[in-house]
């Protein structure tokens, strides 16, 4: 990947710095041989920035916390997030500055791409106020779902199988961009819709009811898939519901930053029609 | 000392069946978890770690630690003590350390009958490591590679046999009633120690006797955590649970629930009305760390991390605790 | 339990969520009028079907039903104006999962039943429960778990 980039990047977020346009720079940089997020706040530390296909973090995860004036490094998912919080107002646009960068898809320590990105449509950033380096050509197609092929007695079984591996330690929504309720009905107490200490069929609700929130919403970075510690697909299930958004409603997440959350509005005609459409497919 | 071939292994665990719960390394979709084998699992012996840590087979996930009713006006309450024999093969030396601090933890004051009583009734057959993983850093705390207390056997890999060591007196009964063991020779002792040697050399070291927890490093890591606490879940040496009470919906019958808890969970340590005396992400971080490297020492004489690495390999955040243990030698 | 798992004798579980409107008017109707219809159908009132959660219906799933059925205004009917083309939107996407996931999407069943409609009610709730009957008892939470 370009060192070029990595510079121009290094160039931009001194200059960003130096005239105090920006409190911090939201970035990437080596540790060991890991490659981290990293928050720069004095020109000095810019030198440590890298760009590079290891750089898998979604960075929008952090916006909300930090203070100030932000600069952000943005690839493709990383802006559609950006997107998405400035949508649902959990970031202010004026306190943010987005580096655009182009993704080539990341890789992990052994050099394999990463499932999301092997199937993603949107390397480039959807949204920026500077651009470095260089776009890249997208995929125009997306791959055929595997699962797709299967039965509804073999998908009932796949999915059951993956979430009796499941430890509930809810790492995919922990580390979820778009997961960003006060209070989440996963960990509800009252009512308890959903257990940590009942059977397998509690993880099938808890992963059913995670999908149907983030339909609209999911931008598909992969960090949840990632931060499986039991690698359960779950990227799988959020692109299926987003597909299904966009196949019925038009709307794909992240992409427009005046699109209507999609479950919170509605055509009266054509959604009279889809209605009709299903029922004859569906039942 | 005694060996035992390869292919013999899978007789062996097969032979004990017959009378024990067996629970062994099993690969599921391509990575290693222990499993109780039942029919049709494939015993691997290829494998670094199990994803998830033994201690689900002691202090599981979730379990029912009690069940009661009520009728006519009396309550019954029953506990549910385990007291079923089991055989834990392959669990690798640093898990077995992680163990014995788990150990410690439920044996102080209140003793915790329902970890005991699995604790207890479970022969451990350990596997010692001759091939460092990526992230192990088990050298550092001297829980690892090679082990010399605290499982009843330990198996070492010597190419087509594993030299097979007892440690106590039910693990020598077990290797005298099988006919699966023979006698190890004196090269077969040497070549063990060659390659738990050569295991070590690959492997990070520290000296801890300057070590303290560099709290300036820590919060500038705590930065970037996310909070996601799968590093809590999948740790050996994390004990921390949560208790609830499951009624039916007549208030009569119910079940008492004990489950993984997190540190790292904001609801942790939050008290009625909200008020929540650990608030700060940084706060809670810090805690975690400070936990296994300081207060674990203090209490009971050793670090309650022991080098397994599988929060570092899954940390999405990339943060590393052999990197807070080196910046803590460093200062 | 025991005739459940037979199938000629399986009765299935139906759980209904009726806006208070008008579909729960309507099934009131179909009972004044003594309109017979299959006793397999759980009434719960709500004041809307935008109301009804997902998860109301996948947690009816996992406690047993075989069947979630959700009632609503007609279009351009709805009590509050617009609940019901928010509930139309969320239902359709929620089948679509669950036949992901692996549950016949005929099990999940949204209409719009007004008031005066006591006949369509019945009839809906017929055709439902013998379609459920085809297709048989769920059972979620058992092949989750043990993945029969």
């Amino acid at each position: 990947m370009g060192s070029d980039t990595e510079n121009a990047l290094k160039r931009e977020a001194r200059n960003l710095l130096k005239k105090g346009d920006v409190d911090l720079v939201l970035g990437y940089c080596m540790e060991g041989d890991n490659v981290i997020p990293c928050f720069i706040s004095s020109p000095g530390e810019v030198d440590g920035l890298v760009w590079n296909n290891r750089c898998k973090n979604n960075l929008a995860v952090y916006l909300r916390e930090l203070e100030g004036r932000v600069a952000v490094v943005a690839k493709g998912c990383d802006s559609r997030a950006i997107v998405e919080l400035l949508k649902a107002k959990q970031v202010e646009r004026e306190d943010l500055i987005i580096l655009g960068v182009s993704c080539r898809g990341m890789v992990d320590k052994e050099g394999e791409e990463y499932g999301s990105c092997r199937v993603c449509l949107h390397r480039n950033p959807v949204v920026y106020d500077l651009f470095v380096g260089e776009k890249v050509s997208e995929r125009e197609e997306r791959d055929v779902d595997e699962l797709e092929s299967l039965s509804l007695r073999e998908r009932l079984e796949f999915w059951s199988k993956q979430f009796r591996k499941c430890i509930n330690c809810l790492a995919c929504r922990n580390v979820c961009p778009m997961c960003f309720c006060e209070e989440c009905v996963l960990e509800k107490k009252d009512p308890e819709w959903i257990t940590r200490a009942g059977d397998a069929s509690n993880l099938f609700l808890l992963h059913a009811i995670k999908a149907t929130h983030m339909a609209g919403r999911c931008v598909e970075c992969g960090e949840c898939e990632r931060a499986c510690p039991v690698d359960i697909p779950l990227m799988h299930l959020y692109s299926r519901v987003c597909r299904d958004v966009e196949e019925l409603f038009g709307v794909e997440s992240g992409m427009n930053l005046e699109d209507k959350p999609p479950l919170a509005a509605f055509d009266l005609e054509r959604d009279a029609m889809l209605e009709e459409n299903e029922k004859n497919k569906r039942g | 000392m005694k060996k035992i071939r390869e292919d013999d292994v899978i007789k062996l665990l097969n032979e004990l069946r017959k009378k024990y719960e067996v629970i062994a390394p099993v690969k599921l979709d391509g990575r290693v978890y222990f499993k109780t084998l039942g029919e049709g699992d494939v015993l691997t012996l290829d494998y670094v770690n199990s994803v998830v840590s033994p201690k689900d087979f002691f202090l599981p996930q979730k379990e029912r630690i009690l069940e009661f009713s009520e009728s006519g006006g009396e309550v019954t309450v029953e506990d549910e003590l385990s007291s079923k024999k089991r055989v834990f093969f392959g669990i690798r030396p640093c898990d077995v350390n992680a163990l014995l601090i788990l150990d410690s933890v439920a044996r102080e004051g209140f003793e915790d009958p329902y970890y005991l009583g699995r604790r207890d009734n479970t022969l451990l057959i350990s596997l010692e490591c001759v091939e460092p993983g990526d992230d192990c850093f088990c050298s550092v705390f001297n829980t690892g590679p090679s082990l010399d207390e605290g499982a009843d056997l330990v198996f070492t890999d010597i190419g087509d046999f594993y030299l097979v060591k007892s440690l106590t007196d039910e693990g020598e009964r077990l290797v005298s009633g099988s006919e699966f063991f023979r006698k190890a020779t004196g090269g077969d002792e040497e070549t063990a120690g060659k390659k738990r040697k050569e295991c070590v050399k690959g492997m990070e070291s520290l000296d801890l006797r300057n070590f303290s927890v560099d709290e300036e490093v820590v919060k500038e890591k705590a930065k970037r955590c996310l909070y996601c606490y799968s590093c809590t879940f999948i740790c050996p040496t994390c004990y921390c649970f949560d208790v609830v009470d499951r009624m039916d919906l007549y208030s009569r019958n119910g079940e008492r629930m004990r489950f993984w808890d997190s540190c790292m969970n904001p609801s942790f340590t939050e008290m009625a009305g909200n008020f929540n005396p650990r608030d700060g992400m940084v706060g809670r971080f810090m805690n975690r760390i400070n936990h296994k490297l300081r207060y674990m020492r203090d209490r009971y004489g050793v670090y309650g991390c022991v080098g397994c690495g599988r929060c570092i390999r899954n940390c999405p955040a990339g943060i590393s605790m052999l990197e807070i243990l080196r910046e803590g030698v460093r200062k | 339990m025991e005739a459940k798992n037979k199938k000629d004798g399986f009765e299935p579980r139906i759980v209904g969520f009726l806006c208070n409107w008008c579909s729960y008017a309507g099934a009131d109707l179909a009972g004044t009028s003594r309109i017979e219809y299959p006793p397999n159908l759980r009434a719960v009132r709500v004041m809307c079907s935008s109301r009804v959660n997902p998860l109301f219906v996948l947690k009816a799933f996992q406690e047993g039903a075989d069947g979630v059925f959700i009632g609503g205004c007609h279009p351009q009917d709805c009590h509050y104006m617009e609940g019901n083309y928010y509930a139309r939107r969320r239902f359709m996407l929620l089948k679509r999962l669950i036949e992901y996931m692996g549950i016949n999407p005929g099990r999940l069943r949204v209409e719009w039943v007004s008031a005066s409609e006591g006949d369509r009610f019945a009839k809906i709730v017929r055709e439902f429960t013998g379609d459920l009957k085809r297709l048989g008892p769920l059972d979620l939470r058992e092949r989750v778990c043990d993945g029969i």
